[in-house]
């Protein structure tokens, strides 16, 4: 019997397995033990966030249960990516780009019954560009010069320099405006203004939030919610059969999607995050050094068969550092098309015509790990001999990232509109590039919307012409959730779930 | 006797001050950084200095180890740098899951292997025996992780009758706690069950064949009673210390089943600080799971020794 | 021999059981199926069939070639950590029990202090400081197995010092050490062995726990321990997967307590079931 490439009828066939037989048969049948709850809103996530804090540390966990549903800033992002007014309804640009004025709702309350005035926002935005700040974005807040009140519903923001992402960051998590009460208890006992207010934590099980009555705007359509950790593939499996789980925003286990569609019970969601997938290169090491090594690598993967092997086909390929959902991207995918007799010809040119060695540092992540043998493969196809070694994030934030102590790497950049980072010159891709930085330096200060994304479609090309990494692919987001499940979001322009809309109905 | 608890207790001390060396050395050499971890990948370098400062990351290793252990001194186990809560309350937390967990799964273990021991040794030779004794070398060579799944798969996802995993907590009730517990003990228990009850059976077996058992049957004792009433107390001390080994593994040994069943128990959290580097919470779970043990140790040997007088001189085995 | 084995038929069952996993990795160093490592996606998740007689993995990898190179890591990994407990902790023991005194006082507090760690813990520790692979994770377990065979010889020692023919031999004016050598040594040769057996079995699941929570032997290497955590959610899909390595796992962990269990009974047939 020759051996067939995966269908659903082939996969069909294989599941009355031996193994399984204790399961998979009753799986088929399955009664469904859970209660639903309407009003309750249970979701699976596999990383616990370390606090509640958003505007501590860079953990996406604690933007993925406070985000919009807690906390809010200024401005908030939508689905779409797009820039709505949050607690600020509206506000004016000065001509030069350089003062904003917000207008804040009037009547907006923190969880505890303050009220929130424009001498909290003051203090949120001081209290993020301070210095000693241990907001993992502060730099985003570097452009700004001062912020005042002007009257309690009034707040300006001057910058030293136009940015044009300004609306934006503010409505990252890290912006999120705060209480000065309660800023130093926020990490366990988090005080927003958000339509849920903190429940309780078991740490190590679960988080419940509840729906803030007071909430200032329309209020949230659910009782409550509930933010279960399940840290295994298969135990995530198991938890939405057992009708532990509501639904995951994203299910770990994209190989089982087939068998979730198939149980009638659940609806799958697939969108896309704003993770960008790349294999990072060590700019600065030989012989990575060498445009035409770059080069030859961006021929030598084939992106179809990394995305097969690490997410099992979902993910859209990516020809720079951007996410095909962003507004400023272009489509860069067929600069290096795959082709592994050019990589050979590139390598013999840049005289390595019988390839080299070379060590790939992969975090302990489904994807990097799965795509990585795929890489390695690939890449030992042109005679680069790759030896993977596997590491704990600690270990790879600490030799991979911070000390550029690597040649090679998976992972995925999951923050938002952050090309920027190929502008930080000890970054650790640790890429140096005038051009690139000029034309950084253009989308910054580009106040028009079009100015900007000319300028970010700029940066695109360079990155792509430099073959600085070889973009893989944007991360997928895999929602699956049951059926009555509504207003969750499909794509994640950040890593959040936002819950202001959702609701459980009868399908 | 006296005198034998205080030479224990000072052993014990020894063992508790040589681990609390020991992991404070392992865990300062292992590279990473918590304060990075924190900050992710689009952190200001500024930003992560920021908070090594305020995590008193800074100060040098041995001032660090004598704030450490005065705090120990004092019952002050330091506050978690990632979830930024005292390590104590964290500990306490864990352990309601934890304790019970590994109680449950003894007490199974145990009931499970005496049962099952009594069984083989009085049905020896049965074809019901055979089936039983197969089954534990079977329990013994399964990957836990697989059979936990399994369990999980069948019982959960199939059957209905458990949560796949998670814990309500115990505010929820004993009821429903317990009931979540139930199915990771048994993934817990029966290797373990499966090891006390060979090592219980071959007890029993080498008793039946002692004098003063074949004296018993020989005045009359139905096999029954031999075994149960004669050669049974006799086998007990060798399952004793097994039982003393297993107690501690299985409060320690029992972070594979917690991943299964996502239980927020003592060795995930363990895990997790050491993934994130919460240095200081790693040497907290770990100095409590080595005093359980060490105290389990000593709980043994005070049993031992009140079993067997010979052995009221401390290690004179 | 053969009467031996007539006798025991588990003694028999525990060699055939080992020597099928030893064949396994010794074969796979010359020969495989198929390249053990070669990806091949459009055949990812093929069932078995005459070229794939135990089917492919999701990245289309031939799943028996797997399995067979499989048992040169994880049969290497549980002898290595094994030896690196009797390595260290026969001559320890041997040390403790011989001497006695502050010697055995001192070794058996760090036994003590080696046994109340908890394992896999202290395992996973000890890889994130000295990195992920196949001889570290050997490292990772033979650390435990220090106080394992400590003790075990110690205790022996101890017993074989008051026998007639060693307290003779040290009223003949023997030394210690050769004592130890000449004396001691021998009759622990198949204790040792025969607890050896039992950890090679222990280290075997250890080495499949370590893979399960994301350490242990690197890729592209395979070994038992990880292909069946990594293809734990396939189970649901394709169910040959998880049954190779997890037979191969069970199969030699069945075999090696067989195997001890035989040795125990063939020297001491009184405690024979």
């Amino acid at each position: 019997m020759p051996a067939r490439p995966p269908r659903p009828s082939a996969l069909a066939a294989t599941r009355r397995g031996v193994l399984a037989a204790g399961a998979a048969p009753l799986l088929a049948q399955c009664a469904g033990a859970a209660v639903v709850e309407t009003g309750t809103l249970t979701l699976g996530l596999g990383l616990e966030p370390p606090t509640l804090d958003p505007t501590l540390g860079a953990a996406a966990a604690t933007d993925e249960v406070v985000y919009a549903n807690v906390f809010e800033g200024l401005t908030r992002m939508r689905e779409t990516g797009a820039i709505e007014p949050a607690l600020a309804r509206a506000w004016e640009t000065s001509r030069d780009g350089r003062t904003y004025t917000f207008r804040l709702h009037p009547g907006v309350r923190f969880h505890d019954g303050a009220p929130c005035e424009a001498a909290d926002v003051v203090f949120s935005l001081d209290r993020a560009r301070a210095e000693g700040s241990t907001n993992a974005q502060t730099a985003l807040f570097a452009p700004i010069d001062a912020v005042e009140a002007l009257d309690p519903l009034t707040v300006r923001v001057r910058l030293s320099r136009p940015a044009g992402d300004f609306l934006s960051v503010l409505a990252w998590g890290d912006a999120a405006i705060v209480s000065r009460r309660s800023a130093a208890t926020n990490a366990t006992d988090p005080i927003g203004t958000g339509p849920f207010r903190f429940d309780h934590w078991a740490r190590g099980a679960m988080i419940a939030l509840k729906r803030n009555e007071t909430y200032w705007g329309p209020p949230a359509q659910l009782d409550a919610a509930r933010f279960v950790f399940v840290p295994d593939a298969a135990a995530a499996y198991a938890a939405l059969l057992a009708g532990d789980v509501d639904g995951f925003p994203d299910f770990p286990a994209p190989e089982l999607l087939q068998l979730v569609q198939r149980d009638g019970r659940f609806r799958i969601a697939i969108g896309a995050s704003q993770g960008e997938t790349i294999l990072a290169m060590n700019n600065a090491r030989a012989p990575f050094t060498d445009l035409r090594v770059r080069r030859a690598l961006s021929h030598a993967i084939d992106r179809t068969a990394v995305i097969r092997a690490a997410t099992f086909g979902y993910g859209q390929p990516i020809g720079a550092h951007m996410a095909p959902t962003d507004p400023a991207y272009v489509d860069l995918t067929g600069a290096y098309p795959y082709d592994p007799a050019r990589a050979r010809a590139l390598l013999a040119e840049a005289g390595f015509p019988n390839g080299f060695a070379a060590r790939l540092t992969l975090p302990p992540t489904g994807y990097a790990r799965r795509g990585g043998e795929v890489i390695a493969a690939q890449l030992a196809a042109i005679g680069v001999a790759v030896r993977i070694d596997n590491m704990e994030w600690a270990q790879w934030l600490d030799q991979t990232f911070a000390n550029a102590d690597y040649d090679l790497t998976v992972v995925s950049h999951t923050e938002p509109n952050d090309i920027g980072i190929y502008a930080r010159d000890d970054y650790y891709f640790r890429y140096r590039s005038d051009a690139f930085n000029a034309a950084m330096r253009t989308a910054e200060a580009a106040t028009a919307p079009q100015d900007r994304i000319a300028a970010l479609q700029e940066a695109q090309r360079i990155l792509s012409r430099d073959a600085v990494n070889v973009f893989l692919f944007q991360f997928p987001k895999l929602g699956v959730w049951r059926k009555d499940v509504r207003g969750v979001w499909r794509d994640a322009p950040i890593p959040a779930n936002d819950l202001t809309a959702a609701a459980r109905a009868p399908a | 006797m006296i005198g034998f608890l205080l030479g224990r207790a000072a052993a014990l001390g020894a063992t508790l001050a040589l681990a609390s060396v020991l992991i404070f050395i392992c865990l300062d050499i292992a590279p990473g950084d918590p304060a990075a971890y924190m900050m992710g990948l689009n952190a200001d370098p500024a930003a992560i200095a920021a908070l090594r400062a305020e995590l008193g990351l800074d100060a040098p290793p041995l001032q660090r180890y004598i704030d450490w252990i005065a705090g120990l001194a004092r019952g002050d186990f330091g506050v978690s740098y990632t979830y930024r809560v005292p390590v104590a309350d964290l500990l306490w937390e864990r352990a309601q899951v934890s304790a019970p967990l590994a109680a449950m799964a003894f007490l199974l273990s145990a009931a499970a292997a005496f049962a099952a021991a009594l069984f083989v040794v009085a049905r020896r030779g049965t074809i019901a025996a055979r089936v039983t004794l197969a089954g534990a070398q079977a329990a013994i060579a399964a990957p836990n992780f697989w059979l936990a799944l399994l369990l999980a798969l069948t019982f959960s996802a199939g059957l209905g009758w458990f949560s796949a995993g998670g814990f309500p907590g115990w505010s929820a009730g004993a009821g429903p706690a317990l009931h979540a517990l139930i199915l990771p003990a048994v993934a817990l228990a029966a290797p373990q069950a499966a090891i006390l009850m060979r090592v219980l059976r071959a007890s029993l077996m080498e008793a039946l064949n002692e004098d003063y058992v074949r004296t018993a049957r020989a005045k009359g004792a139905s096999p029954w009673r031999a075994l149960t009433r004669h050669a049974l107390p006799n086998a007990l001390l060798p399952a004793l210390s097994i039982m003393g080994l297993q107690a501690s593994f299985l409060i320690a040994g029992a972070v594979v089943i917690e991943t299964v069943f996502y239980l927020p128990g003592l060795g995930r959290l363990a895990m997790q600080a050491i993934a994130q580097r919460d240095l200081i919470v790693v040497r907290g779970v770990v100095m409590a799971l080595v005093f359980a043990s060490v105290v389990i140790a000593f709980i043994v040997d005070f049993l031992y020794a009140l079993a067997d007088p010979r052995l009221r001189r401390p290690r004179a085995s | 021999m053969i009467a031996a084995l007539r006798r025991a038929p588990q003694l028999a069952l525990g060699i055939a059981l080992c020597g099928c996993a030893v064949v396994a990795a010794l074969v796979s160093l010359v020969w495989t199926p198929h390249d053990p490592a070669a990806i091949d996606l459009a055949r990812a998740l093929a069932p078995p069939s005459w070229t794939h007689p135990l089917g492919t993995d999701p990245l289309g990898r031939d799943v028996l070639s797997m399995v067979l190179a499989g048992a040169r890591a994880s049969l290497g990994v549980a002898l290595g950590a094994v030896l690196i407990g009797v390595g260290i902790g026969a001559p320890l023991g041997l040390l403790a029990g011989v001497r006695g005194g502050v010697v055995d006082g001192v070794v058996m507090r760090l036994n003590d202090v080696a046994f109340a760690f908890p394992a896999l813990l202290l395992a996973i520790l000890l890889t994130s400081v000295i990195g992920q692979n196949a001889l570290n994770a050997a490292i990772a377990i033979g650390v435990f197995n220090i106080p394992v065979f400590a003790r075990l010889v110690r205790g022996d020692a101890r017993a074989l010092m008051q026998r007639d023919f060693v307290l003779a031999a040290r009223a003949g004016g023997m030394s210690r050490l050769a004592i130890a050598r000449r004396h001691i040594l021998p009759n622990l040769a198949d204790q040792v062995l025969i607890q050896g057996a039992t950890q090679v079995s222990v280290a075997v699941l250890a080495e499949a726990a370590l893979s399960y929570v994301g350490i242990g032997v690197q890729p592209p290497t395979p070994s038992w321990g990880r292909m069946l955590s990594e293809t734990q959610t396939f189970s649901f899909l394709a169910p040959h997967l998880a049954i190779a390595p997890g037979l191969a796992i069970f199969a030699t962990v069945l075999g090696l307590s067989l195997l001890a269990d035989g040795l125990r009974e063939a020297r001491d047939p009184r405690r024979a079931a």
